[in-house]
């Protein structure tokens, strides 16, 4: 008798606590993108990308098969909640979250504010935190997803691929809801643009180049592209490496900078506030329409100097134009004050956005020149000094 | 014995004659032969015909006819009682008893027929010796004292079975055996109450810690060279006399994953393999469970490619995966079961009907998805990456309730489970030696040749300091 009830509350031990959410693989509808965007009432709209396993089936077998492996579902509603909740009467399978790859947020949205939308992320324990975020440029969020790409049958995971070979970072919702957390940084999103250019592909393609700026209340303020955005990530410290083309009075230099890295000192001279911000790299010449030698030291640093005061030119004119035009610190030099001067934050913190556009930047460039390529000189007998 | 039977061999032979004929009636194979000396003196032999060395017995039947004195002949024992004759008897020994003498002569002629030593065909090896017991305890017991020429190497002779009567010998080193180990042996041997010893199996089961444990407490081995390194590390054997498979005691969880070749080969390579089969291992036991428990508790853990070609390969299959799995392996063992015994003719029949099943035409049928097919065949494969066969029967059968658990509770179960095992690995003894020593107690000799082995010339350059 002893020794059946110990087999009994063994049995419920193990019975009473155990996770009783079994279900099969295909009776889940995978959501792998997401869209979300106002629609002209003033409503929340919800898109769905969703995995049709059943259209990937035969990829090796009959081939040519031009199914797209995902249906995309668009509802309205009021809150993210209730929109799952609509999307989930559409569908057979149960809405699944864990493998959402990607989130866009059409710019109409996002210059409304996604302070609403943000709760649901960080409260529903559904969500995955490595999400990846994106702005859409000009157009709806769903638009996106509508996007038939030939290289992946999901948008949203082709997205996340561009978005690492684009080289704007690799903002996660982590990313933004640590930024949103603090006061001393405003959040940033990569923006995806559909390229207007290739016609033909429009519906095949889109761009990743510019950065969407938020403020403190997550409403979208501007955005920065190319060069700029950029220079951005470099100064927020996400840029890892870059490709950098610069006009001499000989000709054009294009470099491949590697190991950036950027260091941000800061001062409070009385009522003045200021940053210093030093940037390194290390580059290796990919091309080079000159007749300098980069393999010579005394040709070389000459070169770097002025590649080094040019860009040091660039950056500093990147975050004027940001401390102007958007007054959002997205570079965190707030955090660098903060962790500098903790008892003068105390007193600024509050008023950060108003003190940010005035504040004085001084920006420190130094790339080395460290590989010449494959080649010192150009090629033998093509614009040699003779 | 039956009245009238005298406990002693009488001096008339012709007593003695009746007493044997008596005692061995309707024994066809027991030859009982009286010889008339010219002195018309008598001699009887008594002998197995088919245990006995029919040259040797010719000589001695002219011995027999020619000298009278037997005294000189010293290579024979004298037997006084009885019942010990017939022993030697049945053992194939012949006897010779004389007209007048009140004991027999016991002249060990035995000779018969046993199989060769051959390779051990469930422990082959590259390198290293390739001969295995065989069925012969004399013969198994030279090929022990060949390795270990060494007066301390004791084989303690005792029979058992009340019915067979087998011999079987206890093996040690007098200097490298603990006292209490082998008083434990001998204080266990002594329950062997059984009147049927026909194989090593009988005494394990007799001896060992915990019967009704899945896992093997006592080592068994077809190499002498296994035996001979268990001895010289203070262990003890056991040797039935009919069985090839020796016993050595106390065994660890890790000698399971131990060849008799990692000893021969080169250390880093026998590291390499030995963390490979401890990997198989754990998969042998634990992929399936895992698999269903995270295609249908957890699938946010599967990457989200790999993911969406298991979903879309279960596209249209009947059933749960638990089910699917349990049905495959299943099907599995079946066939390997089925597979075991039979001749080579119908063999080969067995695995191409095998390869429909398990394989593609499965998939094909739509009865069962792709993945099943490669989690089922991944098992199996690790399944057979165990040196010790009888080590790899509790993974087998430990991969089924891991399985439902997996099936019924998730990861959650796997992990009940996973922690039911170990619990019961921490806390069983072989022989007073905890099972997974030296992991748990963890000492420094699990670097020595526990999941890695170390070189020797270093191991024995650390001792030297």
């Amino acid at each position: 008798m002893r020794t059946f009830a110990k087999a009994i509350s063994i049995l419920f031990i193990v019975i009473l606590t155990g996770c009783w959410d079994r279900n099969e693989i295909n009776d889940y509808a995978f959501m792998i993108g997401d869209a979300l965007d106002v629609t002209d009432e003033g409503e929340l709209q919800k898109s769905a990308q969703i995995a049709v396993p059943a259209g990937f089936k035969s990829t090796t077998g009959e081939g040519g098969n031009a199914q797209r492996g995902n249906i995309v579902l668009s509802v309205t509603g009021t809150s993210i909640v209730d929109l799952t909740q609509q999307l989930q009467d559409k569908l057979p399978r149960k809405v699944f979250l864990g493998h959402r790859k990607s989130i866009f947020i059409g710019e109409k949205l996002a210059r409304k504010g996604l302070a609403d939308i943000m709760d649901q992320f960080t409260r529903n324990t559904d969500t995955r935190l490595r999400t990846d975020i994106f702005v859409v440029n000009n157009r709806a969020g769903k638009d996106v997803l509508d996007i038939n790409s030939p290289f992946n049958k999901f948008s949203a995971i082709v997205a996340v691929d561009q978005d690492r070979y684009c080289r704007l970072g690799d903002t996660a919702l982590r990313d933004v809801l640590l930024d949103l957390g603090r006061d001393g940084i405003r959040p940033t999103m990569p923006m995806v643009d559909i390229s207007p250019l290739n016609k033909q592909e429009a519906n095949e393609i889109f761009e990743v180049r510019s950065v969407a700026i938020f403020n403190k209340k997550l409403q979208m303020v501007g955005e920065v592209s190319n060069r700029e955005s950029l220079e951005l990530f470099w100064v927020k410290g996400v840029l890892q490496n870059q490709y950098l083309t610069f006009q001499t009075d000989k000709g054009v230099v294009s470099l491949y900078e590697s190991n950036l890295t950027k260091k941000i000192r800061t001062e409070i001279l009385g009522d003045k506030l200021k940053v210093h911000v030093y940037l390194e790299g290390t580059g290796r010449v990919l091309e080079n329409n000159t007749a300098i030698d980069m393999s010579n030291t005394a040709e070389r640093v000459p070169v770097e100097q002025m590649l080094n005061e040019m860009k040091a030119k660039q950056v500093k004119g990147t975050i004027k134009k940001i401390q102007q035009k958007f007054g959002q610190d997205v570079f965190g030099f707030g955090e660098e004050f903060h962790r500098e001067h903790p008892y003068k934050w105390k007193e600024i913190r509050g008023k950060w956005d108003e003190l940010f556009p005035t504040v004085e930047v001084a920006v420190t460039v130094k790339l080395k020149i460290q590989n010449t390529g494959g080649v010192g000189k150009r090629i033998p007998g093509l614009g040699d000094k003779t | 014995m039956d009245q009238g039977i005298p406990v002693n061999v009488s001096e008339r032979l012709t007593v003695n004659q009746a007493a044997l004929q008596t005692i061995f009636h309707n024994c066809a194979d027991i030859m009982i032969r009286t010889l008339q000396r010219s002195d018309h003196s008598s001699v009887m032999l008594v002998y197995i015909e088919e245990m006995t060395d029919s040259r040797e017995l010719e000589q001695i039947i002219s011995a027999c006819m020619i000298s009278h004195d037997f005294e000189r002949l010293t290579q024979y024992k004298i037997v006084t009682r009885l019942s010990d004759l017939v022993a030697k008897i049945l053992k194939g020994c012949t006897a010779i008893l004389i007209d007048g003498k009140p004991y027999a002569y016991i002249a060990d002629l035995t000779s018969f027929e046993q199989r060769a030593i051959n390779e051990p065909s469930n422990e082959a090896s590259i390198r290293g010796p390739r001969e295995g017991f065989n069925e012969n305890l004399r013969t198994n017991l030279s090929m022990i004292r060949r390795k270990i020429s060494n007066s301390q190497l004791k084989f303690e002779s005792h029979q058992a079975g009340e019915l067979t009567n087998t011999d079987f010998v206890v093996a040690y080193i007098e200097d490298k055996v603990k006292p209490e180990l082998l008083e434990e042996v001998n204080r266990r041997l002594q329950t062997f109450k059984a009147n049927q010893l026909l194989d090593s199996s009988y005494i394990e089961e007799y001896i060992e810690d915990k019967s009704f444990s899945l896992f093997p407490q006592i080592q068994n081995t077809e190499r002498p060279d296994t035996v001979s390194s268990g001895l010289l590390s203070g262990r003890v054997a056991i040797i039935v006399d009919g069985s090839p498979n020796a016993l050595l005691m106390p065994m660890t969880f890790w000698s399971g994953f131990q060849a008799a070749e990692d000893h021969y080969e080169r250390f880093i390579y026998v590291s390499a393999v030995r963390i490979l089969r401890f990997l198989l291992a754990m998969m042998s036991c634990l992929l399936p469970s895992i698999y269903v428990a995270l295609t249908t508790f957890h699938p946010q853990m599967i990457p989200l490619a790999l993911m969406l070609s298991i979903s879309a390969s279960r596209e249209g299959i009947p059933f749960p995966t638990v089910i699917e799995t349990l049905l495959m392996e299943l099907m599995f063992e079946g066939l390997r079961e089925a597979g075991l015994r039979l001749p080579k003719a119908i063999g080969s029949a067995v695995s191409i009907v095998g390869a429909l099943v398990i394989g593609e035409a499965a998939v094909q049928a739509g009865f069962i998805s792709a993945p099943i097919v490669m989690i089922v065949a991944g098992t199996g494969i690790a399944s057979f990456a165990f040196p010790s066969y009888s080590l790899a029967l509790p993974f087998r059968i430990l991969r089924f309730p891991l399985l439902l658990l997996g099936g019924f509770l998730g990861l959650y179960g796997v992990a009940i489970g996973l922690m039911f095992i170990l619990i019961h690995l921490v806390t069983l003894k072989s022989f007073g030696m905890p099972y997974l020593k030296p992991a748990a107690p963890f000492n420094k000799h699990f670097w020595k040749d526990a999941i890695v082995r170390m070189n020797k010339r270093f191991e024995s350059a650390i001792k030297r300091q």
